[in-house]
């Protein structure tokens, strides 16, 4: 199959899963009657479930995978390493901790974003100041961020212990990623920044083929390597601190996404991108579906569905990479 | 497309390269770069390219700075091949040949019809014919050489500068990829080589790098001598009168 049909198949699988996650739950649904919902002609109670609590809970989903998606496709490429991946470098770790400090601190709204911003790029400065050597040196990579990621544990352990208890569950089922509190007013924001995201960053996809050849190459090539390095770990940070923001600290969606499209044909960054919005969406759309239906009427983190699909699957890449 | 430099200077970790070099690269003319390891060969080469600044001087591009030049200008006029070929692991043999393309390309464009045929003839051209869908990574040193080469061909610029173009090759491949890259009339070669022999059959010029700074430039039948040679490699040279010329070798 021609890698460039996956994107329609894609955009299917992406509307389908948004139809059975406004269905499914524990007032089940038919899909008709969702959609019936949605057009406004259904009773009320109906109506309220659905875009009250699911449309909401949905949207945010999708925008948070298509983020970290997105996030995950572009660290791959401009640190050269396929386990690159905001979660286990600790980015999104030090946006968690940062916004627990600020909410600690009583600080909300566009200064919580700030404090997660700040840090994620502390993470990824500290990330590049040990790992940069003339040039990535990716084992190093990998080494600072699954400690960073740990340091950001500690601090987190920290801020948790000290915490009051009244908000205390809250803290700990955001941390390990939870939709369940998204706000129905701010759960558009998500997929409205991951194709805001995705059109600043599709210009720069020749440049991240480019550098798959290496640096030089790259810059021969005719390739602005030094302002795409920049712009678009700058891009990345603020995408991984909208997702925590709206969902905690969800991981592998990052990781895995780009793979499993680069395994369907999907190499080139001009359709790699795009496919990452549409499947991060969908995958966390469907991880988020299962959390909250498994053991309903319970509701688990979704963060801990990724996890479980995500880090096996993680272990088998680092088994597979030989060098 | 000519290539000049003004009192260039090139130094790397405070230890010079060349100083004070001028140098007239003129179009179809085959430049080699001659000196021991380590001595800046590639380093000077990337200067050339324009991807390093000099310590000092001036690089001309057919008489425009290299430096003021926009990158994909720049792009589109000269290309380069790099020492290590250091492939994404999952991008086939297509998909590097047409990268070079990239230079050519708006970020809204798709690569037409044109591109693709380009990239197709330069895979053919470097004898990868039938390998478009094989992973690059995958294939051998002498492969992935020619692969670097195809790209480059794809990149359709008029003056190639070339790191250690036969590296990992053996010595019929060797010739068959320098005899590809002097047949491609017109175009403009500076390559680093590690062996003289070779720049003595392809090269119409040498630069040669003593270290320390000294360097000296010309044609290659007023550069190359044995005496020459046995200080460039710091090592006796002998040369031997052949049919098909003067032949070097380690006294």
């Amino acid at each position: 199959m021609r890698p460039a049909l996956f994107l329609p198949l894609l955009f299917f699988a992406a509307v389908a899963s948004f139809v059975l996650a406004l269905a499914a739950g524990s007032q089940g649904l038919e899909p008709a009657v969702a959609w019936q919902a949605l057009l406004g002609d259904a009773d009320s109670l109906e109506r309220e479930v659905i875009l009250g609590l699911r449309l909401p809970r949905a949207l945010a989903a999708f925008g948070c995978g298509a983020l970290l998606a997105l996030a995950g496709a572009m660290l791959q490429a401009l640190l050269r390493n396929p386990l690159a991946d905001p979660f286990v470098l600790g980015i999104s770790g030090g946006a968690g901790a940062m916004v627990l400090l600020a909410m600690l601190a009583g600080l909300s709204g566009l200064l919580l974003a700030g404090a997660g911003l700040a840090g994620a790029l502390l993470s990824l400065a500290v990330l590049l100041a040990l790992a940069w050597r003339g040039g990535l040196l990716p084992h190093r990579l990998l080494l600072a961020g699954v400690i960073l990621s740990s340091a950001w544990g500690a601090l987190v352990t920290l801020i948790l212990a000290l915490a009051p208890d009244a908000p205390l569950r809250g803290m700990v089922f955001w941390l390990m990623g939870d939709l369940s509190g998204v706000d129905p007013a701010n759960a558009a924001l998500p997929p409205l920044a991951a194709v805001l995201a995705l059109l600043l960053a599709w210009p720069l996809a020749r440049g991240f083929d480019a550098l798959g050849q290496g640096e030089t190459a790259a810059r021969a090539l005719g390739v602005a390597v030094g302002r795409l390095r920049a712009g678009a770990l700058l891009l990345a940070a603020a995408m991984t601190t909208l997702a925590v923001l709206a969902a905690g600290s969800i991981g592998f969606v990052g990781l895995v996404t780009p793979h499993v499209l680069r395994l369907a044909g999907l190499r080139r960054h001009r359709l790699l991108l795009p496919g990452c919005v549409l499947a991060g969406g969908t995958l966390l759309l469907l991880a988020d579906l299962a959390a909250r239906t498994i053991a309903a009427p319970r509701q688990l983190p979704v963060g801990a569905v990724t996890a479980a699909i995500g880090a096996p699957l993680f272990l088998w890449l680092l088994a597979r990479e030989r060098r | 497309m000519k290539l000049a430099t003004r009192d260039l200077s090139v130094s790397i970790a405070g230890r010079d390269v060349c100083r004070k070099l001028d140098l007239m690269i003129e179009a179809g003319s085959r430049w080699a770069i001659l000196g021991v390891n380590g001595v800046g060969k590639t380093t000077l080469l990337s200067t050339l390219a324009g991807l390093r600044p000099p310590r000092d001087g001036d690089i001309l591009l057919d008489g425009a700075p290299i430096h003021a030049m926009a990158a994909r200008e720049r792009g589109r006029r000269l290309g380069l091949m790099v020492q290590e070929d250091r492939d994404d692991p999952e991008a086939t043999v297509r998909e590097v040949a047409l990268l070079g393309r990239l230079p050519h390309l708006a970020w809204w464009q798709a690569e037409s019809g044109h591109d693709e045929a380009l990239a197709r003839y330069a895979i053919e051209a470097v004898g990868l014919g039938g390998l478009e869908q094989r992973r690059a990574a995958t294939l051998s040193g002498g492969e992935r050489r020619r692969l670097a080469l195809a790209a480059l061909l794809a990149q359709e610029v008029p003056l190639l500068l070339l790191d250690e173009p036969t590296s990992h090759l053996d010595m019929h491949q060797q010739i068959a990829l320098l005899d590809l890259l002097v047949g491609w009339s017109g175009r403009t070669l500076v390559m680093t080589l590690h062996e003289v022999n070779l720049a003595a059959r392809y090269c119409t010029h040498v630069l040669l790098l003593f270290g320390d700074g000294q360097c000296c430039a010309g044609p290659v039948a007023e550069m190359l001598s044995a005496e020459v040679l046995s200080r460039l490699y710091r090592h006796p040279v002998s040369a031997v009168d052949t049919a098909r010329g003067i032949h070097y070798f380690p006294g």
